[in-house]
């Protein structure tokens, strides 16, 4: 079942990407839903009609299908493992990808590239698919790459507009650097572990590190745990390599809610988790993790409050809430990331499917500054909007609330951050949970409330917003529902004063590692559920008084201006772009090419040829040329090897 | 007294492929201009050859012609491999033939004596084998360089490979004679027992500045930095058909023949002895040449405008990637890596070659824009291929790059593979933009419609077949490399 | 009778090696390198058949009449293009032909 779930979506970008072009919009349309549709309802069968029933241990289900590479030691087979953390990604992976797929029928109607359109979702979906349940490294690597590919492909959909090619570029290369590191890490696993199945090396790691890595050890699990993360920072969008994700909104908002929200870039979350017995035995790796991510979500929640269109606002809240994830996966609390996951693929979903319904009723504009009082002429859009805009922010009992908290919460009492990181790490959250309410105020002000100010814009032809179709709205409205009480299913404990247990936290632990709890450090239950309502009271109030002055800071002047280091968002594109993409380019074009090729070998013909030919009359009439500049060229290599080889070769080795 | 081992079943490939050169070139002079008829026999002949090498399967490990050929399991992979390479070149090259006016017997012929010359490479076990092969190689394709011949570009092409392929052929000459000199023997299994025991210091000099002249002619016939200077000219001026049979097939008979001579016969032993004293400096300076071709290889393709030329670099640092088996001495990974590169390399060139028209007219990347949609039969392809130098799991570029990549990391060259992966990551760049100006950029004039011929799309679907095979299922053929590879140490000895 | 030494016969051939390689790369005349470049052939040869008659064995001897042959094979091709060129361009200078750079 597990074969049929995958290559249902395979199947239907194959038939779409042959026939689509020929076919009509509605059969496409049911083609591409129909297949992810067909997905979800066997992921909603294994998941509740296999997995769940099982008890906790024995939760997973392994399908080989066939063997990919045997050569010596190296055994990779093409298999699929299904286990809880899997089944639950599964689960919301084919749930809000079959939502989105269904808005996006809608949203792209009319579009010359209809079919390709639909073509490359489902390839998507099969290639996220792939990556979340690979039984291993490599496999996981293919999915990790396709999805790469599918992103740049979706990206440049609209491949008539010049930025839209080099914001697919951009998000190829930069995701390219990062897989250098998670190549790497692949290659040093299988060196060490003489296997690359997650549960052969999962399985045998305490058994072969009984001890974990110390803070500021540089062991080998340490170097592999980075190396992975390296390729996590380029997939999820972390510093320093999160440049690509907001230019990525140059895509269709359907692909921008999918793959740039929901699904693709939480792969590195899900890595992370996937390998957390790994992760577990390196002290210095979850600390790398956790500072990143804190840093992340800070700083990109800043930039966020900075922006001007609605999708950007969004992407960086993406890259903020992504570096929650990160944040809690360093403190040791991996449950938790996965529940912030499942969390914020519905209700940053919702977001951007919500934007998307926006930039459609008003003809494709996403600036913000042309915006304003659409609540009136899209009451269905707006109402989902603020459920969304109440559950990022984190107001009880919406979905953010509880999976934030929880990680606010681990973050304080993490066994594993060092004194007093783990505070000075939930006070960075904290501040970023203010900022995001304001941020995410800012947008829902702009966009639906105060003065209209599209018609004023509008080339021409006056602007009058309707509301979305209902195959767009239905959508909207199932992830609304979701955005709301998709948090209930991991309520903390403290709740109930012990009596509930953490329904989501007890399903995924099985799959996940435990963290080595500090010496010096005290246990979870020692701080007391008391604590931890105080803490989350306090959070709930301190966002909820931003929102209240949010709102009433943007009304009274919505366009006023933002700083302007923020609004560049601190000019990081333009430092690496002078730090680093011009002089590799320049390097090779200048440097290594015309001076090294010409110049040099031409000064060297010049010089040699003279040093030989020392008659003035020859001298004269010497001139470049490019056959003999490469025969000299050649003739330098084979006295640099021979010399080598002779004299520094023949001397008999010392006694 | 040994039997001179005269066993004509051990050269039969080469003999299939020289009957039908032959054949063909007589049948040009009868008849001339009779491209089907001519081209099939060529491929059958190939087919037949293949056949032939498949049949020395069964042989084992075992020498013939006093031990100047060897047959194993090695020697019939990268044969296969060259044959391939040829054949799909007869593919690629059916377009070409007729837009050019090119007698196609004598073309056919050409190819044919080339790949005889590539084969007795992979099967010498015998220096002197080794230069006669190189040399039937290299003058097959000199005048295949110069094929098109009203074009200036396409004679100098010939005449820089020429006279530099002439200049690296004496020094490999110099250094057979200088081993001979400091071993007395040409033999390679010979002189691997020669070298595995200690040597006088005349002879070790001899040995050396030998191996050096060696090193340096088998880097120039396999494009590494500093002896690749020929290459982006050469392939730049050669008519687009040959550029793809010169980036692959000799390349990959090239590789076969480093191997024999520096991984087989003058391995590390461990021991006090002349093998291991020049192990210890072949290695380094191998590493040297693919560090360099590695780094020069990508970072100069990436400031190429003209796609034949980046394919060229690209070429080098490709080079620099199997030096990297080399060095860790797995030879069925540099076997299973030229498998890989002659088939998604021979697909790139074959739509190169197909979208450049009569006379090499449009090989600029930028006269790629808006080929993507316009003719997608020819874009998708080229796109896949592409991604498949690059590296890109699900392709055969990637399976043949982590194995091995992992190869030798298993063999002590951590550092050299750092490089590579950094360096691939640095490729993708180069490789990405062709696929960026395909489906992303304008064309500034109206894109006309290349019609596809049959042949261009039987090697396609071959070219396809073969990346997504390798890519995804490689496990049959990894297992008969492992085979082999367990057959090749009786076999040198 | 005092026979020559071998180390005689070996450094002339690398004379003659090193004046051939550097007649290829002074000169501009492309007939002149091939000349430089038979030069370089023929002192290899000339190192095989000193090895060979001191070794008393035959295989370097047979080596220089493969070289011999292979010599004449790659001179008949080196010519034919060198005419080719002539052709178009009514010059041997190699500087000239540059048409493939960068």
């Amino acid at each position: 079942m597990l074969k049929a779930l995958v290559l249902s979506p395979l199947i239907a970008a194959g038939i779409l990407g042959i026939f689509g072009r020929r076919w009509s919009e509605r059969l496409i349309a049911a083609i591409g839903c129909g297949s992810v549709g067909f997905s979800m309802l066997l992921a909603f069968r294994l998941f509740f009609g296999d997995l769940w029933p099982r008890p906790p241990e024995q939760r997973v289900i392994w399908e080989p299908f066939f063997s990919w590479i045997a050569s010596g030691p190296l055994r990779v087979d093409w298999g699929f493992q299904l286990d809880a953390l899997s089944g639950v990604y599964i689960l919301f992976v084919t749930f809000v990808g079959f939502w989105i797929h269904v808005f996006a029928v809608g949203y792209m109607r009319g579009d010359p590239g209809y079919a390709r359109f639909f073509a490359y979702m489902n390839l998507f979906m099969f290639m996220m698919l792939v990556l979340v349940l690979a039984d291993n490294f490599l496999v996981m690597f293919v999915g990790w790459e396709g999805v790469g590919l599918c992103s740049y492909l979706l990206i440049g959909h609209y491949f008539d507009r010049a930025y839209a090619a080099s914001a697919a570029k951009k998000a190829f290369i930069v995701n390219r650097i990062g897989d250098f590191g998670f190549a790497l890490g692949i290659i040093l696993i299988f060196a060490t572990f003489g296997t690359l199945r997650f549960s052969e090396v999962m399985g045998t790691i305490a058994a072969r590190f009984p001890e974990p890595e110390a803070l500021g050890e540089i062991g080998l699990l340490t170097t592999i745990a980075l190396l992975l993360f390296v390729g996590a920072t380029g997939k999820s969008a972390q510093i320093p390599l999160y440049v690509w994700l907001p230019d990525a909104m140059a895509g269709p908002t359907p692909v921008s809610a999918l793959i740039h929200a929901a699904t693709m870039v939480t792969a590195g979350v899900y890595m992370v988790a996937r390998c957390s017995d790994l992760y577990a035995r390196s002290l210095t790796a979850l600390f790398v993790i956790a500072v990143i991510g804190g840093m992340t979500a800070l700083l990109a929640a800043t930039i966020g409050l900075a922006q001007w269109n609605i999708k950007k606002v969004l992407a960086y809240s993406t890259i903020s809430q992504l570096g929650y994830m990160f944040l809690a996966c360093g403190a040791g609390a991996f449950s938790a990331a996965i529940f912030h996951v499942v969390t914020h693929a519905f209700f940053k979903a919702l977001l951007f499917l919500g934007a998307g319904s926006v930039i459609v009723a008003l003809h494709h504009e996403e600036d913000m500054r042309r915006m304003g009082g659409l609540k009136r002429a899209m009451p269905l859009t707006y109402g989902t909007m603020l459920c969304g805009w109440l559950a990022i922010a984190g107001l009880p009992p919406f979905a953010g609330f509880f999976s934030k908290d929880e990680i606010l919460w681990r973050t304080w009492t993490s066994p594993v951050l060092p004194e007093p990181w783990g505070r000075l790490l939930w006070a960075i959250g904290w501040a970023t949970a203010l900022l995001t309410a304001a941020y995410m105020t800012r947008l829902i002000v702009l966009t639906f409330e105060g003065e209209e100010r599209f018609a004023r814009s509008a080339e021409g032809h006056a602007l009058v917003p309707r509301e979305s179709p209902p195959v767009m709205t239905i959508p909207l409205l199932v992830l609304a529902v979701l955005s709301v009480s998709g948090g209930w299913v991991g309520i903390s404990e403290a709740y109930t004063g012990g009596r509930i247990a953490n329904e989501f936290e007890q399903f995924v632990r099985p799959a996940l590692a435990r963290v080595p709890v500090h010496s010096d450090h005290l246990a979870i239950a020692e701080f007391g559920h008391g604590m931890e309502l105080g803490l989350a009271a306090v959070t709930a109030l301190a966002v909820l008084a931003t929102l209240i002055w949010a709102r009433r800071f943007y009304r009274r002047d919505p366009l006023r201006p933002a700083p302007r280091l923020l609004e560049n968002k601190y000019y990081v594109d333009e430092i690496y772009e002078a730090l680093l993409v011009r002089p590799i380019v320049r390097g090779s074009t200048v440097l290594l090419w015309r001076v090294f090729d010409v110049a040099i070998i031409d000064g060297a013909v010049n010089g040699v040829a003279s040093a030989v030919a020392a008659g003035a009359a020859v001298l004269r009439r010497l001139q470049t040329g490019l056959v003999r500049s490469y025969i000299v060229m050649i003739l330098i290599g084979a006295l640099i090897v021979l010399g080598y080889f002779v004299f520094v070769g023949s001397q008999f080795p010392a006694r | 007294m040994e039997s001179l081992g005269i066993n004509y079943r051990a050269i039969g490939p080469e003999l299939v492929l020289t009957v039908t050169g032959v054949l063909v070139m007589l049948l040009e002079a009868f008849s001339p201009g009779k491209k089907v008829r001519d081209g099939i026999l060529a491929a059958a002949g190939i087919v037949l050859a293949g056949v032939a090498a498949l049949a020395l399967w069964e042989e084992g490990p075992v020498t013939a012609f006093s031990r100047m050929v060897i047959v194993d399991g090695f020697r019939v992979f990268f044969t296969l491999v060259i044959l391939l390479g040829t054949l799909l070149t007869i593919f690629v090259s059916w377009g070409f033939l007729d837009e050019e006016r090119i007698p196609p017997g004598e073309y056919f012929a050409l190819l044919l004596f080339g790949a005889v010359g590539m084969t007795l490479l992979v099967a010498g076990n015998d220096l002197m084998i080794l230069f006669l092969a190189l040399e039937t190689i290299t003058i097959a394709t000199y005048v295949l360089a110069g094929y098109r011949r009203e074009d200036l570009r396409s004679t100098e092409s010939a005449l820089k490979y020429f006279l530099l392929g002439a200049f690296s052929s004496a020094f490999l000459l110099y250094g057979i004679a200088l081993l001979y000199g400091a071993t007395r023997t040409t033999n390679l299994a010979e002189m691997a027992r020669v070298v595995s025991g200690p040597l006088g210091q005349a002879e070790i000099v001899l040995l050396m500045a030998g191996a050096a002249m060696l090193l340096i002619g088998f880097g120039f016939k396999v494009t590494t930095v500093p002896f690749h200077v020929w290459t982006p000219d050469v392939y730049e001026g050669a008519p687009t058909p040959v550029t793809a049979f010169l980036s692959t097939a000799p390349k990959a008979a090239g590789f076969a023949a480093f191997l024999r001579v520096f991984s087989l016969t003058f391995p590390p032993l461990g021991i006090e002895s002349a093998a291991d004293q020049l192990a210890s400096h072949w290695v380094a300076a191998v590493t040297a040449m693919s560090i360099l071709s590695m780094t020069f290889g990508n970072f100069i393709a990436i400031a190429q405008t003209n796609i034949k030329r980046m394919l060229a670099y690209s070429s080098i640092a490709h080079a620099g990637y199997v030096l990297i088996g080399v060095l860790a001495r797995d030879w069925a990974a540099v076997a299973f890596y030229m498998l890989v590169y002659t088939i998604m390399n021979l697909g790139c060139f074959a739509i190169v070659a197909l979208w450049a028209r009569r006379g090499d007219e449009r090989v600029l990347i930028a006269e790629y824009a808006g080929l993507g949609f316009r003719q997608p039969l020819l874009s998708f392809p080229l796109a896949i291929f592409l991604v498949s130098l690059a590296g890109f799991p699900g392709t055969a570029g990637f399976v043949a790059k982590f194995w091995l990549f992992k190869s030798a990391w298993g063999a002590g060259f951590p550092e050299l593979v750092i490089i590579g992966v950094l360096m691939t990551v640095v490729s993708v760049y180069y490789y990405l933009y062709v696929v960026i100006v395909m489906f992303f950029r304008e064309p500034k004039e109206e894109v006309p419609r290349v019609p596809l011929s049959r042949a261009f799309v039987a090697a396609m679907v071959v070219a396809l077949v073969g990346v997504f095979y390798l890519g995804l299922l490689p496990t049959r053929v990894f297992a008969v490399l492992n085979t082999a590879q367990n057959l090749l140490a009786i076999g040198q000895r | 009778m005092t026979t020559i030494p071998i180390s005689w016969y070996l450094a002339v051939a690398a004379v003659l090696f090193t004046i051939g390689a550097v007649t290829v790369f002074v000169k501009r005349n492309a007939l002149v390198m091939l000349l430089g470049i038979e030069l370089m052939l023929n002192a290899a040869n000339l190192t095989a058949v000193t090895f060979s008659s001191y070794f008393r064995e035959l295989a370097g001897q047979i080596l220089v009449f493969f070289v011999m042959v292979v010599a004449a094979a790659e001179a008949a091709v080196g010519l034919a293009i060198i005419v080719l060129l002539f052709r178009h361009r009514e010059t041997l200078n190699v500087d000239e032909a540059q048409l493939l750079k960068l």
